[in-house]
């Protein structure tokens, strides 16, 4: 959308790298020597219980916050050094479900985000029709987004990061608030982006979904990675066997997380 | 120029100039939003409406020659009292208006998802206050104009366009001080009380109620320096005096670096505070 690197010219190096990442607020510790890569295509799992740090991970990535120690890398950049350039590229579902203008529609709030991206008004107006279309908001494109139900709020969000078709999308709890088939969709909405070749930081506390959807992941308690791997690996690391010789996944994985956690199942 | 520097301040400038095209976005978002509250425009009018018919009556009582002459002649307190009244209304609402600003945008969740686009928080906080800068002097001229109408006040139409350019002069002061303030809420979140202390003493003292001649001595000199009062009577001056542009008294001269003091100030602080929310992380809380 802009003259930046594009994501095949960064691929060799990993979409995000962080490094030995220390985040402190006043006295407590929210993230504590975090490191992990994501390549690009990758749907990566970040699983944590409430107060895990997951959130400030993200919210760190996208900028938002300044690490207190450690680097964050996004598509070579370096996060701390200036974001706007970067931001371009980065596509954020923030956990909240405030973070859209109520009094006006949706399509009129995508169209306003789409003009900070630096998109000209024309040209803002069709990508905000095909993004409502691709997350199936089309028909309550001209209606406040007061009246969106938090499910809708939540398409809308994932809408508004798909508007510059971001290289690295950052996704926080997208699936908390949806009902299964809502739930579903979203999911397949950014699987389709990762297989275009974005890298997918996915957020959640949802252990049941990782599996079949995300290729790698990273488990955090604390503010510390616990395990980082494949979902495979993660079942192997909680001394449970290959996902696909057992079948029920779900419970496997609540176990599994539970065991590398040191949680009692 | 080197072909490097050129390209470099090339860039700089088309940088500057998609910045600048965003505001147009705001502005456009912030009117949408604001027709979405159409009853509130007509509540306004009504207020003040309530206000004029007060002041109409307050009118009766103050002898004429109490009052200031403009052009050599003197205007009737209701005149007086009018325009004193609409820019006080400036004031409190672009004061209000800029220093929460962003306030707003934290509290109704949008902060951060601007903060998540390449938009510079310059251009966010210029953006969030545009539409307002524009409205805000807009209505305090169609509000004048009723007030005019409905009372029969006696306003020359030559003083018209002098009137806006003070008033295009005075608006930065105002919204260099709302940017101070918005600095304290954003930093403090219930800050800007300091500020807004401070813009109502420069209100009292700004003689749009009552003439500064009759403020004690002291108060007076103070008077003399504050920008509101230098405003106000530059107003009166171009729409009760008469000799549209050189009925101005070359004091009104002083808005202008005074309101170049205040904006500077004000976007300084305000950059200071964001930098300060960023680094502790804070930037979403409310």
């Amino acid at each position: 959308m802009n003259d930046e690197p594009s994501v095949r010219e960064l691929r060799p190096r990993p979409a995000i790298e962080v490094q030995g990442l220390r985040r402190l607020f006043e006295r407590s510790i929210a993230l504590d020597g975090v490191d992990f890569t994501v390549r690009a295509g990758e749907i990566h799992a970040l699983l944590g219980p409430n107060g895990a740090g997951k959130t400030t991970l993200l919210r760190t990535m996208s900028g938002l916050v300044a690490p207190t120690e450690g680097s964050v890398h996004v598509l070579g950049a370096d996060v701390t050094a200036g974001t706007r350039a970067l931001q371009g590229h980065v596509g954020l579902v923030p956990s909240g479900d405030r973070t859209f203008y109520l009094r006006i529609s949706g399509l009129e709030n995508l169209v306003f985000f789409a003009r900070l991206q630096g998109l000209r008004r024309r040209k803002a107006t069709a990508r905000a029709h095909e993004v409502l279309a691709a997350v199936g908001l089309t028909d309550a494109a001209r209606r406040r987004v007061g009246l969106y139900s938090k499910g809708m709020q939540k398409r809308l969000s994932i809408a508004r990061a798909l508007l510059t078709e971001p290289g690295v999308l950052l996704v926080d709890e997208a699936t908390h608030d949806l009902d299964p088939e809502g739930a579903q969709r979203v999911r397949a909405l950014i699987a389709e982006r990762a297989a275009a070749g974005a890298a997918v930081m996915w957020a959640t506390q949802r252990v049941d979904e990782i599996s079949g959807f995300a290729n790698r992941v990273t488990v955090l308690t604390a503010g510390r990675v616990r395990f980082t791997g494949s979902v495979n690996e993660l079942l192997a690391a909680g001394g449970l066997e290959d996902v696909a010789a057992t079948g029920s996944s779900g419970s496997h994985l609540e176990n599994a997380f539970l065991a590398v956690t040191g949680a009692q199942a | 120029m080197s072909v490097a520097a050129y390209a470099q301040a090339r860039s700089r400038t088309l940088l500057l100039a998609h910045e600048v095209a965003k505001i147009a976005a705001f502005v456009r978002r912030d009117f949408l939003v604001a027709l979405s509250y159409r009853g509130a425009f007509a509540m306004d009018v009504v207020n003040l409406a309530i206000q004029a018919a007060t002041f109409w009556f307050i009118g009766k009582m103050v002898d004429p020659a109490t009052l200031p002459s403009y052009g050599g002649s003197r205007a009737t307190y209701m005149e007086f009292a009018a325009i004193g009244m609409v820019l006080s209304l400036v004031i409190a609402l672009l004061l209000e208006r800029v220093a929460t600003a962003v306030r707003q945008e934290q509290m109704i969740g949008t902060f951060e998802s601007l903060l998540a686009t390449p938009t510079a928080a310059a251009t966010i906080q210029v953006g969030s206050a545009a539409f307002d800068l524009l409205y805000v002097p807009i209505r305090a001229a169609v509000f004048l104009l009723i007030i005019a109408v409905g009372f029969g006040l006696d306003f020359d139409a030559n003083g018209v366009l002098p009137a806006f350019a003070v008033l295009l002069a005075f608006v930065p002061f105002v919204w260099g001080l709302g940017l101070l303030s918005a600095a304290a809420m954003v930093t403090f979140r219930r800050g800007g009380g300091g500020v807004m202390i401070g813009a109502t003493i420069l209100a009292l003292l700004s003689g749009a109620y009552f003439p500064i001649d009759l403020l004690p001595g002291w108060l007076q000199a103070i008077a003399s320096v504050n920008p509101i009062a230098i405003a106000i009577d530059g107003v009166r001056q171009a729409l009760l005096g008469g000799d549209g542009w050189a009925g101005l008294d070359p004091e009104v001269l002083l808005l202008v670096p005074m309101a170049a003091v205040s904006l500077t100030a004000g976007v300084f602080a305000f950059r200071l505070g964001l930098a300060r929310e960023r680094r502790n992380g804070t930037l979403g809380l409310y």
